[in-house]
């Protein structure tokens, strides 16, 4: 069960209301082509299925075999109820709430056993600006950019070319290391999304005054080659000055038909097996979080080089 | 004909001006037949005298328009709360004033528990009121090595665990989820948030969960409320409405003659009910068909943001005075007149929560433009909680026809926190000003959100003509009402908010016989004793009701 549950990725998508989240999910829905694809939302009401598919108040079943279903009962039971659709799903898309963190849910998602919540924030190019100076949701505009892996700048048709520079350099000014991808219409592709990397979420915002917005970086990256033990344990003991927390599926040399869950943290790490690779490519994703204060990406690259990559230049 | 009762008591205060006082009230059917003096009363013709209140006062029963069924339901577990509290049965619960006092009261719980592999839930944890390393496992482990025992804080947004517990759940330091906290070694407090982090003890939440819908929440609730003099009394959004087994439970437990109490459950369109507004308003519409004397339904609840000492609600500048700002909508605020719209427009009654100042000015907005939208006299919509609302916002409420319900239970168990932490000097000295709001002409009320702080009108009422803190503080005196507008706002008050005034809230001819039964007169005492006053019990329908314990 647990092999599984590591195997569904999670997509958070999120955004104030009116971005263009639930167009984005219906085109995810749309060209989702082979990919099972399961999908939380508020409600159905706007998303372009067929009423008469209806498996219950609640489930939805397209004919293309992805499932929707409502946060009627909340986000644990609606997860509950993707998890354990039969064949098992391979993608999970959580449409938040206009005003949600979308990093409180991207910790639902791990709570509920998904292998990494990757953050999709929309971004309506014509409001933006008058959002950011909302006196009512400022400050909500601003956090949810800070979460995004990836941002989408939607309607972009809408505004003209300075606009367009205005806006860009405000969203990297919040979020420098989220990707930025146009759409028009939330025509994202399903690439764009993978492009982005395992990104573990940020913590959200907590009430350690200390741990404000933006303190975190996270850093990631994709090892083709298998990795041998001790190269491992050479990266993680280097890590320890820079770094608060550090997680991948990892391919092992000397065990190469299983997936390993590698965990690290200041304190300790483990390394155990979970499943096979089956059909996946056996490779290592390995994802760093730590204070963006401290040149996270800088150093983890160097380290990398050194332990991972077998590249001691 | 039926029969006629006529109670005689030390006095009676009516709440009604133009026949404010009486020495004895009849009853028939259920119902008041007249106010006054015995002779008056016996011209109705032959009628039983009951005499028991001949040293009692009575005053129309307390009526609380914001109260919810978690009252009754925590009742199930054990209490340790900064504050003495009576439960159902009125026993006194022991103020707990430091962590030693929890752990020896965990470990008397621990000890009355024959089971040893029944989980001790215990509530009421503020740690606001604690200076100090936060409660943690070890703590909690002085209590119990192999009971699991789960503190559920005062906010219902935190428990904090035992080892016993996380081990059972697996919990460590390689545990890599947002709502467990750990410490600077690295290993988990014991400390969990939100539903991530107490969502890991499943058997616990599910414990909760099920008593939060249990008949026994509801009955409790009310044997709480008829302790405190509470004769009407409302469940504010918690209850999941659009389910039709909790609905027949909620008119079987409270339809019965035996329930001390009349019940309005609101629904709330974030819990349990259909995600399309039109959808929600539409079961809350066929629900009031089945309202009785006993149950309204019919009221919807929008909650709009968080709580001031959890420095979750949204506040306008300058903000909090001290401490992190994680204000949060529950709702996109652009959500909100929408969602409002749906059932404003079907005549219904909204009540929204709003703690902070921003979130007040978002439903004065919000029903500024749904007027606009769907004209409608009379609608009574009403702020919750009003805690930082300006005097320039109660204006606008004056002018859009809006109420208030005023949260002055804060005064005294947060206030000192408010002055010193939350809001500072110049906000704490105004808010839950139900002065404010009568200056600018708005009908008011208090209330006491029970659970968050527990049942009982005089209370309320001594807070609003005292305005004083747990340290003695007054927080402006300037803003002190009178004790009758105080009483005012604990009966007619929050009845007319409830449109329940043709019923509920006064002494009056042709409404119902809802009493609450004093041991001394609220308007003869010095206003600082008011919340002294002994409660023998009360009357619902022209039934006695006496409190337990007493």
């Amino acid at each position: 069960m647990t092999a599984v549950l590591e195997d569904v990725a999670a997509i958070v998508v999120g955004g104030y209301l009116g971005a263009g989240k639930t167009t984005l999910v219906n085109h995810l829905l749309a060209t989702a082509g082979e990919r099972r694809v399961g999908v939380i939302v508020n409600d159905f009401g706007r998303l372009n299925i067929d009423a008469s598919l209806l498996l219950s108040n609640q489930t939805v079943e397209l004919a293309n075999g992805c499932v929707c279903c409502t946060l009627a009962d909340g986000l644990p039971s609606a997860f509950e109820r993707l998890l354990s659709y039969r064949p098992a799903l391979d993608t999970i898309v959580i449409e938040a709430s206009g005003v949600a963190d979308p990093r409180k849910i991207a910790a639902y998602a791990r709570l509920a056993g998904l292998r990494d919540a990757r953050i999709v924030v929309v971004v309506d190019a014509s409001a933006i600006r008058r959002l950011q100076h909302d006196r009512f949701v400022a400050g909500e505009i601003d956090r949810q950019i800070r979460s995004a892996g990836l941002l989408v700048l939607n309607k972009r048709d809408l505004v003209d070319d300075a606009t367009d520079a205005d806006i860009r350099s405000r969203l990297n000014e919040l979020a420098p290391h989220a990707q930025i991808v146009e759409s028009l219409f939330g025509n994202v592709e399903w690439s764009d999304l993978a492009a982005q990397g395992p990104a573990v979420a940020a913590p959200p915002q907590d009430d350690d005054a200390v741990q404000h917005d933006g303190a975190y970086e996270s850093w990631s990256i994709v090892v083709e080659q298998p990795l041998e033990r001790a190269n491992l344990d050479g990266f993680a003991a280097a890590l320890a000055p820079h770094a608060l927390r550090a997680k991948g599926i990892v391919a092992i040399r000397d065990d190469p038909e299983r997936r390993h869950v590698w965990q690290w943290t200041p304190q300790a790490t483990s390394l155990e097996a979970r499943g096979e690779w089956g059909n996946e490519p056996a490779q290592s994703s390995i994802v760093v979080v730590g204070l963006g204060a401290f040149g996270l990406s800088t150093v983890c690259a160097d380290l990398a080089r050194m332990h991972l990559l077998g590249d001691p230049s | 004909m039926s029969a006629t009762t006529i109670f005689k008591a030390r006095t009676i205060h009516t709440m009604n001006p133009s026949r404010p006082r009486g020495e004895a009230v009849a009853v028939r059917d259920g119902r008041v037949l007249g106010v006054g003096t015995l002779d008056e009363l016996l011209e109705w013709g032959p009628a039983t005298i009951d005499d028991r209140f001949r040293d009692l006062v009575l005053l129309p029963g307390f009526v609380e328009a914001h109260s919810h069924s978690a009252e009754g339901a925590l009742w199930g577990f054990s209490y340790v709360g900064y504050f003495d509290r009576n439960d159902p049965s009125g026993t006194t619960w022991k103020a707990t004033r430091s962590i030693d006092d929890l752990v020896d009261r965990l470990r008397e719980a621990d000890a009355r528990l024959s089971d040893p592999s029944k989980p001790l839930i215990a509530w009421g944890f503020d740690p606001i009121y604690f200076t100090g390393p936060r409660l943690s496992a070890a703590d909690l482990d002085r209590v119990s090595s192999t009971r699991q025992i789960f503190v559920l804080h005062a906010s219902l947004h935190i428990g904090t665990v035992n080892s016993a517990l996380m081990k059972a759940y697996g919990i460590d330091r390689s545990t890599d989820i947002e709502g467990v906290i750990k410490g600077v070694d690295g290993n988990p407090s014991g400390e969990l948030q939100e539903l991530q982090g107490m969502g890991i003890a499943k058997q616990i939440v599910g414990i909760l969960m099920q008593r939060f819908t249990s008949p026994d929440a509801i009955r409790d609730l009310a044997r709480c409320a008829r302790n405190a003099g509470v004769t009407t009394f409302t469940e504010l959004g918690t209850l999941p409405l659009g389910d039709a087994a909790l609905v027949s439970m909620v008119e079987k437990v409270v339809n019965d003659p035996a329930f001390p109490g009349r019940f309005a459950p609101f629904g709330n369109p974030l819990i349990g009910l259909p995600a399309d507004p039109a959808a929600a308003a539409q079961v809350l519409v066929d629900l009031r068909e089945r309202n009785t004397d006993k149950l309204y339904f019919g009221n919807v609840k929008l909650v709009l943001d968080g709580s001031i000492q959890g420095f979750s609600a949204k506040l306008r500048w300058p903000g909090y005075f001290h401490g992190p700002d994680q204000g949060a909508w529950n709702m996109p605020p652009a959500q909100v007149p929408e969602v409002a719209l749906a059932f404003h427009s079907r005549g219904l009654l909204i009540h929204a929560h709003c703690n902070g100042d921003l979130t007040t000015e978002l439903f004065i907005d919000t029903v500024e433009r749904i007027l606009e939208q769907h004209p409608r006299w009379d609608h009574r919509h009403t702020v919750q909680h009003c805690q930082l609302t300006t005097n320039a916002m109660y204006r606008r409420m004056k002018a859009l026809g809006m109420c208030a319900n005023i949260f002055t239970n804060h005064i005294y168990y947060w206030g000192d926190q408010h002055r010193d932490i939350t809001v500072g000097p110049d906000r704490a000295a105004m808010m839950n000003s139900p002065a404010m709001a009568r200056r600018a002409g708005v009908p008011f009320a208090l209330h006491c959100d029970a659970s968050v702080t527990p049942l009982g009108g005089l209370h309320l009422a001594w807070t609003a003509a005292t305005r004083l803190t747990a340290s003695g503080r007054v927080l402006n005196e300037l803003d002190r009402i009178p004790v009758g507008d105080a009483l005012d706002a604990v009966t007619i008050g929050p009845a007319y908010q409830l449109k329940l005034d043709a019923e509920v809230g006064s002494i009056e001819v042709g409404k119902f016989a809802d009493f609450v039964v004093l041991e001394d007169d609220p308007f003869a005492v010095d206003p600082v004793e008011l919340k002294n006053v002994g409660v023998w019990g009360t009357v619902v329908g022209g039934v006695p009701f006496q409190a337990e314990g007493g």
